[in-house]
């Protein structure tokens, strides 16, 4: 920060950065406890499974990084003296490179949305535990390129054509996928329920789950777009140019 | 003048996310009536529920993007200019003024379209609300005509709109061709105002056949209509064939694609005031008249004018030059756009229907007449397309930062 720009811009921008932080760290406690909530209803109804996946996957993790897991009020000076959070952050920084985190994010999210896998998950609690840990390592990887405020020192992206892209990647494949499951004409996950949200039935449950992953998700990645974009600064011109690398590669 | 690139890149999110909505409801969904689904056929059409509502979640999100865009223009060129009354050029008309400083016409138009951009949103999102209301079991039936008045004033509106931003590139493009500034007069602004105040009503021509529609809102469809012609005539007709007449200009695809697209706007748009005319509409509206205007003045119009400047603005960027025959490729698109459109039109003056189930042996000749246009016309298209394709990374490359894409010698010299 350039304290020499504009006197007390650095104290704004401080209490801005923890306000933030404060905010990220609410609503990711917000989330965790609707996500408690939910938990007992995910072997009943697809909906609400997908609704917890959303929540997980869109709300929990960006949270999350924002706040930085918490950990925010302790400088990062400090917090590198810890060797598991130094051991953490350089294996968590090689699997958020975008490319791979991407990949990653795109993998497990269609993989546990596999008729099999999926209704493993319902009858073996190890594994469903397994499938949201899975989803919320790889969610965290995706979000972290697009999180260039933070102090954790993970690889960012930089330009707005670089997060554009990166974004519709991350929608076009969740929504995708969603419309891929909103719209089959006959249940394709066989798990041995027969409950599902009253007055609807298990078509329809199956159907909505989908739609809920095809709307909301579209609606996650627009709110991150919306806040990711970067308006022009002649002086740097460092949102504008298309022929900067999309990543810094690097750490901050 | 520059905007916001936060807002840009956002709008441009908004609209692609909101395309993706249709184009999976329509392929995964099967809604095949786009926005012209006139209520209640959403819910009765046979169309899967969640394309239904994915289609118009869709058109929300476009909307959205539509509204942002429409706002950011707004707000930047009446700042730039000191307010929306200047930025609209009302000086010129009401203290008549000789001149306006800085004020062009391309400020004029962006303000002319963004305002009616923004009635559009409005209208599209009283359309859709009732939708949403109904697809989730609050209301039971919602007024047909109602529905009808605002689908068509939002999609009519929108798509009057979609060509009228994309003459602005033409309006951009031919000064830096020709050399010739396209200077800013009482006239062109009366016209470009006009657009503002004209462009929402002449939707109404599409509801002469709804009897229960007020007599007055019919006489406004046609006049308003009749009136919409003026302002393109004079601006787009007049003022782009000045800008050729006698100018030297030299022939490469972007001028040839500029000029199909001023022939293309015209003639499209002579039909569509033809089928305003009410006792015609009695007699075309529900024949392939209707399509084959509509064709003509986007394939041949706005879509025209958007591929004559992608093509301007890569190889430019890219520094590259065009081939000797690369202009055949304009001339293909014109010549097969051309003879499959009056193909179009000519089947409806021949009273062939459209929306039918089935297309009856004897109406063949006309659809195999356009075969060989379309051939053409899709030949057209792969090698501008490829051209452009092939020119994209250079382009991309060569960017650095905010850029002038009329470089020095751009225009003059990009091709041989």
């Amino acid at each position: 920060m350039d304290r020499s720009e504009k006197p007390g811009a650095g104290q704004g921008r401080g209490r801005s950065d923890r306000f933030i932080k404060v905010l990220a760290s609410f609503t990711a406690v917000v989330a965790l406890a609707v996500m408690i909530f939910l938990r007992p209803t995910l072997e009943e109804s697809f909906t609400l499974h997908m609704i917890y996946h959303m929540i997980l996957l869109g709300v929990l993790a960006p949270s999350l990084l924002a706040a930085e897991f918490f950990l925010w009020w302790i400088p990062p000076e400090e917090r590198e003296r810890w060797s598991l959070y130094r051991a953490l952050r350089r294996g968590f920084s090689e699997i958020s490179q975008p490319v791979v985190a991407f990949t990653l994010s795109t993998a497990v999210l269609w993989f546990w949305h596999i008729p099999i896998p999926y209704d493993i998950t319902l009858v073996d609690v190890p594994v469903h535990t397994l499938e949201h840990i899975s989803i919320l390592i790889a969610f965290l990887a995706y979000w972290a390129p697009l999180m260039p405020g933070s102090r954790l020192g993970l690889p960012t992206i930089r330009t707005n054509e670089g997060k554009a892209l990166y974004l519709l990647a991350g929608a076009m494949q969740g929504m995708i996928l969603g419309v891929i499951i909103t719209f089959q004409s006959q249940i394709i996950y066989l798990y041995p329920s027969t409950a599902h949200l009253p007055g609807i039935t298990l078509l329809e449950d199956q159907q909505m789950g989908g739609a809920v992953m095809w709307l909301f998700g579209a609606a996650i990645y627009t709110v991150a777009a919306i806040l990711s974009f970067r308006s022009s600064d002649p002086g740097t011109q460092s949102d504008a140019s298309p022929a900067r690398a999309a990543t810094s590669g690097g750490e901050e | 003048m520059t905007l916001d690139l936060r807002w840009l890149w956002t709008t441009f999110f908004f609209f692609f996310t909101g395309m993706m909505f249709v184009l999976f409801s329509t392929l995964g969904g099967g809604f095949a009536a786009a926005w012209t689904a006139l209520y209640p056929l959403p819910f009765h059409g046979g169309y899967a529920f969640w394309g239904v509502v994915g289609v118009t979640i869709g058109i929300g999100f476009v909307l959205i993007g539509l509204l942002i865009y429409c706002v950011l223009l707004i707000r930047s060129v009446s700042r730039a200019h000191g307010g929306i009354r200047n930025a609209l050029g009302w000086p010129l008309i009401f203290r008549r003024t000789a001149h306006q400083e800085n004020l062009t016409i391309l400020d004029v138009l962006a303000m002319a379209v963004a305002i009616p951009g923004v009635v559009c949103v409005v209208a599209g999102y009283i359309w859709l609300i009732p939708l949403w209301l109904q697809a989730s079991g609050v209301v039971q039936s919602i007024d047909v005509l109602f529905m009808k008045n605002f689908d068509y004033l939002f999609g009519h509106l929108l798509v009057n709109l979609t060509i009228y931003f994309a003459a602005g590139l033409m309006y951009f493009l031919l000064p830096a061709y020709t050399g010739r500034p396209w200077k800013l007069g009482l006239a062109y602004v009366l016209a470009l105002n006009s657009i503002t105040f004209i462009v929402p009503i002449i939707y109404l021509h599409h509801l002469y056949q709804d009897f229960a529609q007020p007599l007055g809102l019919q006489v406004v469809g046609q006049f308003g209509t009749y009136a919409s012609v003026i302002p393109v005539i004079l601006i787009t007709l007049f003022g782009g064939l000045s800008q050729y007449y006698h100018s030297g200009i030299r022939w490469d695809v972007t001028t040839i694609l500029l000029a199909i697209g001023l022939w293309g706007w015209m003639f499209g748009g002579m039909a569509a005031a033809l089928d305003a005319t009410i006792a015609v509409n009695q007699v075309m509206h529900n024949t392939l008249w209707i399509p084959g205007h509509f064709h003509t003045y986007f394939l041949l119009g706005a879509v025209i004018f958007l591929w004559g400047f992608f093509f301007f603005i890569t190889r430019t960027l890219s520094g590259t030059r065009d081939g000797p025959r690369t202009r055949y490729a304009a001339v293909a698109y014109g010549v097969g756009g051309a003879g499959f459109t009056l193909v179009f039109l000519a089947s409806g003056a021949f009273s062939i229907p459209r929306r039918y189930a089935v297309h009856l042996p004897e109406w063949q000749a006309f659809a195999m007449t356009a075969v060989p246009f379309i051939l053409l016309l899709g030949s057209g298209i792969i090698w501008i397309g490829y051209t452009m394709l092939s020119r994209l990374t250079r382009a991309w490359e060569r960017t650095k930062g905010p850029v002038d894409i009329l470089l020095p010698g751009g225009a003059a010299h990009g091709q041989e």
